[in-house]
């Protein structure tokens, strides 16, 4: 039999009288939380969210949901040990029993040797990135745009599909040796898809304000290639040039940072960087950073252990140069932290969350009309980044809008194609970037901002 | 439970009907996990989570509706039933037609998991020194770099009610983990896991599920493998009869036939996010989907499986059932809304990750029924082929057509015989092509259920539960190797 602790109060305290806590609100939590540690240090986080998504199909709204919640996290250090405890009940007694908990975790803990201390501040860091009407978007206002979309798709006899997002996100990270931290930002996104039997298109827009998405162009770009695909022919699989529309790469650099720049990767032998930093490795075309602090991007100033973000060149012209890392991390390679720590209880690999990958000089438009013979490529579907690590081997497929480009223009609709490649030969195989980059969002805290893209000799392993 | 809480959710989902919705349903969901993990003989992290709240969901205008929060106190109710309420009328203004659900009786009852063992009462002590014994063994084998380590518990209660007069409690516990050796030399890198890849092996049970894995007893030859993976062959690129373990057919059953069998899926509720199915209605009762000795059902009924229940997030009793018969397809996975295009009742698969989630369609347990084959019978019979098992990449295409699958560990049979050991497996080809070339499947002594905590789904995104049992069976000229 399960037992309820919350039974005897499960109406709860005033400071659960409201949906969103206020800064203040949650800095008075973080306060009683540290409060009741009997740690040696001890750091307490908050990260809460309000969040509304409209899901559209069929060209009809199918779910429609809003999440409020807000999380909990405390560390607390003793020695070399630390123990964490995560709830979202914040009555007096729910804050105790939290702290409690994760000192009992501390106390059946072993010294982390690599461990040497939570992060250390003497001022207070506030910052927000918040758009007032993102942040009051109601239900009615995304059902809106659906609708307008949709009117639109079915003037050419196309049916929709999406996704319109909006929410507010805070973060607030107080520890016992004077980090205090705090973050808000609203975000947006809307999706686009268009579809007439086999044949799609997809766009997509995000921003931190709703007023930023670029909605109206991103529904003709859907429909457009959605009409665009129609009786597509079938190519045999092989080597072909392509053309990456900013979707595609920003589906692939996604993967590709999330597997390969983080430092614990790196320190366990992991990673493409393990070998290799200090050599050049990909073409000089190719350049990465992560920066959370670029007003340029999705700005998020912080990482979850309330340290700034610095600027982190990942690759620089093709030459493997650093990875990202958290206290911990850092402490174990001697060095200090580039404020890149996830949230306590994960895995522990520190994780570039706000990825800038270098354009270049010509538009896209230039770029792709130079391509004499390859494939334009809008987005990829599954990819899969475990095949070898060290290598970056992908395998996905193409979807929602595949073509032929032939003397810089497309020719025809081809069905899609699954891809087997190491990105670190498709990335030393680049022949050009657009000028233009855009920023992509997945509704929560990763951005990346991308070129669009020209490799040669991309694998094409089979025919779907 | 507290008899208040659940009267003021009674007295919500009356006043939902007020605010104009013709159905309401409030799911409450009470979680505690715990997760160890280790790492080379060090604890990685401790971390214990509490975590409860509620969710509304209501039809309004014909349309849903669905608003959630983890504060929970009378006003917060109020407002929470209002924003669902409000958002179902804004989602009526694009619709075809109002959404009708199959009917379902009330149900009013408590319902407990069996378990021998808390796993919450056993001290941490021993759950780690269990990691770390495990570490060291791995660790003592030749080019074990990272020998790490897992153990993840859940506590869930659950609570729905429903406008239609349903109050359904539901209380399960959760165990589950693995152990993991990584061998390096030079650039190369080989890993292979026990029970099962990416985090291990899920039941639902006490501490006893942990105890039944033996993970000391297992630890040296899970790290032998790894290292002798390092001097094995490569994997050749040919086309060739393959036979699939337990470990790994379970996850090749969840993509070709779990997923494209999830009729929300199939209507294009996933479409420009996860995709759409190739099993389209019109194929039920005749589409060939395997040879003839393909059965393949979905069990909620099965004790300790992860993918079983007593009622379903819309109070729809758990079910049995098959979705391939003798190789024709023959059902999908349905719910209440979904299930009158048939002119059916929901087949009761409507599950939620948490209160802040929908639920949605999900895979119960979905098992390849077993054959008639002894394995060593299997492998004397096959005369030219390869052996492979435990996945280590995985993809399909968004009508769950194309799969291309990679796996930890295989080995070359020749002459009826296994022979040597392959690294870098990899399969492909299509779901159909795959299933009906299917001609050997092992038996029930060789059958296995292995559990997973995390198919994705939906968005916001939701981790799943599911099991899936399979048996070692073989497949005829399978693409093996990448071109």
């Amino acid at each position: 039999m399960v037992q309820h602790h919350q039974d005897s109060e499960i109406f709860r305290s005033e400071l659960n009288k409201k949906i969103m806590l206020s800064r203040d609100e949650i800095f008075a939590i973080l306060l009683k939380t540290l409060s009741y540690s009997d740690g040696d240090q001890c750091e307490a986080l908050i990260i809460s969210n309000s969040n509304a998504l409209t899901r559209y199909s069929n060209s009809v709204i199918h779910q429609n949901v809003l999440e409020n919640d807000a999380g909990l996290f405390v560390r607390t250090v003793k020695g070399k040990k630390t123990g964490t405890a995560i709830s979202n009940s914040f009555s007096p007694d729910d804050l105790k029993r939290t702290v409690k908990i994760s000192s009992q975790i501390c106390d059946v803990s072993e010294e982390n040797p690599d461990f040497r201390s939570l992060p250390i501040s003497n001022h207070i860091m506030s910052e927000k990135l918040v758009c007032e009407k993102t942040l009051n978007f109601a239900p009615i206002d995304r059902a809106k745009h659906i609708k307008k979309f949709t009117e639109k798709a079915d003037k050419f006899g196309l049916s929709t599909a999406g996704t319109f997002s909006s929410g507010l996100y805070q973060i607030g990270i107080l520890n016992s040796l004077g980090i205090n931290a705090y973050f808000e930002t609203t975000r947006a996104k809307f999706v686009a898809m268009a579809l007439e039997n086999e044949n799609s298109g997809y766009a997509s827009t995000s921003s931190y304000s709703v007023d930023l998405l670029d909605i109206e162009k991103k529904s003709d770009i859907a429909i457009k290639k959605c009409m665009e695909s129609r009786n597509p022919v079938e190519i045999k699989p092989g080597k072909y040039k392509v053309a990456l529309e900013k979707q595609a790469v920003n589906d692939i650099i996604k993967l590709f940072s999330y597997t390969q720049f983080g430092a614990l990767a790196k320190q366990e032998g992991r990673s493409m960087m393990a070998e290799n930093i200090g050599k050049k490795i990909m073409s000089e075309k190719f350049t990465i950073y992560d920066d959370g602090s670029a007003k340029e991007g999705l700005y998020f100033p912080i990482d979850f252990e309330g340290i700034l973000k610095e600027k982190v060149v990942l690759v620089d012209k093709g030459e493997a140069k650093n990875v990202v890392h958290d206290s911990l991390s850092a402490a174990r390679d001697n060095v200090k932290s580039t404020g890149h720590a996830l949230p306590p209880g994960n895995s522990g690999n520190p994780y570039p969350l706000n990825i800038f990958l270098d354009g270049g000089e010509k538009s896209e438009n230039e770029i792709f009309s130079n391509i004499e013979d390859g494939l334009l490529i809008t987005r990829f579907h599954y990819l899969n980044p475990f095949l070898n690590l060290k290598t970056a081997l992908f395998t996905g497929t193409t979807r929602d809008g595949t073509f032929i480009i032939k003397n810089g223009k497309i020719s025809k609709p081809v069905k899609n194609l699954r891809f087997t490649q190491s990105m670190i030969e498709a990335f030393s195989n680049i022949e050009d970037l657009s000028l233009e980059t855009e920023i992509f969002n997945d509704g929560s805290f990763f951005t990346l901002s991308v070129p669009s893209m020209v490799l040669n000799n991309f694998n094409f392993s089979g025919n779907l | 439970m507290n008899e208040d809480v659940i009267k003021e959710f009674h007295l919500l989902v009356e006043k939902a009907k007020s605010l104009g919705a013709n159905y309401a349903d409030v799911r409450f969901v009470h979680r505690t996990t715990e997760r160890i993990s280790t790492k080379n003989s060090d604890i990685e992290s401790i971390t214990s989570n509490d975590d409860s709240g509620f969710g509304i969901r209501v039809l309004a205008n014909g349309s849903w509706g669905f608003a959630s929060s983890s504060y929970i106190n009378k006003n917060e109710m109020l407002s929470v039933l209002n924003q669902a309420v409000d958002i179902a009328k804004a989602s009526s203004i694009l619709k075809k037609n109002d959404i009708v659900l199959s009917p379902v009786e009330p149900v009013i009852g408590d319902y407990q998991c069996q378990i021998k063992t808390d796993p919450f009462s056993i001290p941490f002590k021993k759950k780690i020194d269990l990691l770390i014994d495990s570490n060291k063994i791995m660790k003592e084998e030749k080019n074990i770099q990272i020998a790490n380590g897992n153990l993840y518990f859940l506590k869930e209660d659950k609570l729905f009610i429903s406008s239609e007069g349903s109050q359904i409690r539901q209380e399960r516990i959760v165990s589950g983990g693995g152990i993991f050796a990584t061998a390096m030399e030079n650039s190369e890198v080989q890993k292979r896991s026990y029970p099962v890849p990416f985090g291990g092996d899920y039941k639902t049970g006490g501490y006893e599920v942990i105890e039944d894995f033996s993970f000391q007893d297992n630890a040296l030859e899970t790290a032998k493998q790894a290292s002798l993976l390092l001097k094995a062959e490569e994997c050749p690129k040919k086309i060739t009869d393959i036979i699939i373990g337990s470990v790994m057919l379970g996850i090749h059953v969840h993509e070709t036939c779990g997923h494209p069998t999830e009729l929300d899926r199939v209507l294009g509720t996933e479409t420009s996010f996860a995709g759409t199915s190739f099993l389209m209605p019109d194929m039920i009762g005749s589409y060939k989907y395997g040879s003839d000795i393909v059965n393949i059902e979905a069990n909620a009924t099965i004790p300790g499986a992860m993918g079983s229940f007593f009622y379903d997030d819309e109070g729809v009793k758990a079910q049995k059932y098959l979705l391939v018969n003798n190789g024709i397809f023959k059902n999908y996975l349905t719910s209440r809304e979904t299930s009158p295009l048939f002119n059916q009742k929901s087949n009761g698969t409507m599950r939620a990750d948490g209160w802040s989630r929908i639920p949605l369609i999900r895979m119960t347990n979905i098992n390849l029924l077993p054959g008639e084959w002894d394995f060593s019978d299997l492998v004397k019979d096959t005369n030219d082929g390869i052996f492979m098992d435990a996945v280590k990449s995985w993809s399909i295409d968004d009508k769950r057509w194309n799969f291309q699958f990679g796996c930890e560990i295989a080995y070359e049979i020749k002459n009826g015989k296994i022979q040597k050991l392959l690294k870098n497996p990899v399969y492909t080809g299509n779901t159909q092509q795959f299933w009906n070339s299917c001609d050997a499947i092992c038996n029930k002594e060789h059958w296995k259920l292995i559990g997973i905590i995390n198919c994705g789904k939906g968005e916001p995104g939701q981790s799943g539960h599911i099991s899936h049992g399979s048996a070692p069976s073989r497949f005829r000229n399978i693409q093996v190797g990448v071109k």
